[in-house]
């Protein structure tokens, strides 16, 4: 049987790996059951939480969440983070989609999609910090996050490559600029949205 | 069942010849999860939570389509090792 002074040693260890609450719970069960089951073996606690630890070494090593991220999560968080990175991506691909069919088709309507992309991103900024889903710091924290860098780099490429290529004196004002806009808002509602849904998306 | 029964489940099944990696466990419940093909309910345990996952009705349908299909397969594996 393991003791509360135990139970916090096992919590105390989770905690430095800075896990959601999510899959912090489920593991933290996961120790307990497996360090009680080892110790029915007569193993004594602390062999049993090291051959634990052991165990779950490599799913709970320290690892970069992304390329262009500063942030250091558990490899475990990381699977889940890289696929939820990518239906945001697929998603807002997706959406982009729609917007290059509204240039080709309506272009006198454009104007109306980017207006309702910003006000549905101030209404999710807004309706965060008002029912307190998001602290200001995570709002700053969201610039640095590494789909937002990623397509500030991509931004920056693409707008230039099409000021060299098209060597126009307007080239920020390209279509395919204002597209790729439609897709870094779109990121970014979706990252806003999640968090105010309590998912982890690396801005806390 | 939740994760840690299911790692023994599979480790007794097989006597012992799949071990289930603890860590690629969760991610992969948590991902069936998002496509609806389980569900999960919370209990508390000994004043813990323990996550518990069910198959729903969609991940009934899709167990019987990967259980015949791996059927399929180990006859065809079968029948090419007994020429």
């Amino acid at each position: 049987m393991i003791s509360i002074v135990q139970e916090h040693e096992i919590k105390a260890f989770l905690q430095k790996k800075n896990l959601s609450s999510v899959i912090s719970n489920e593991i933290y069960d996961h120790f307990v059951v497996q360090i009680s089951e080892l110790m029915k073996n007569n193993l004594s606690f602390q062999e049993a939480f090291l051959r634990t630890k052991l165990d779950w070494r490599s799913e709970l090593e320290m690892v970069k969440a992304d390329l262009f991220s500063f942030k250091k999560i558990a490899r475990i968080e990381k699977a889940v983070l890289q696929s939820r990175f990518r239906n945001i991506i697929i998603s807002s691909t997706t959406f982009t989609l729609l917007g290059f069919a509204v240039i080709l088709f309506m272009n006198d309507y454009f104007y109306l999609l980017q207006i309702g992309l910003l006000v549905a991103m101030a209404g999710l900024l807004f309706y965060n910090f008002v029912f307190k889903k998001m602290k200001f710091r995570e709002y700053y924290n969201l610039s640095f996050h590494p789909l937002i860098l990623q397509n500030i780099l991509l931004g920056l490429f693409l707008i230039l490559g099409v000021g060299y290529f098209t060597q126009n004196i307007n080239f920020w004002n390209e279509e395919i600029n204002k597209v790729f806009s439609v897709y870094a808002i779109a990121v970014q509602i979706q990252l806003l949205y999640l968090r105010s849904k309590k998912v982890n998306v690396l801005i806390a | 069942m939740y994760g840690y029964q299911m790692t023994q489940r599979a480790k007794e099944l097989t006597e012992g010849e799949l071990e289930m990696t603890e860590g690629a466990l969760y991610p992969l419940l948590h991902k069936l999860e998002g496509e609806g093909l389980i569900t999960s309910e919370i209990q508390k345990i000994n004043g813990r939570d323990r996550k518990y996952y069910l198959l729903t009705e969609k991940g009934k349908k899709q167990q019987a389509v990967q259980e015949a299909e791996m059927k399929t397969y180990l006859f065809n594996l079968n029948t090419i090792f007994n020429i």
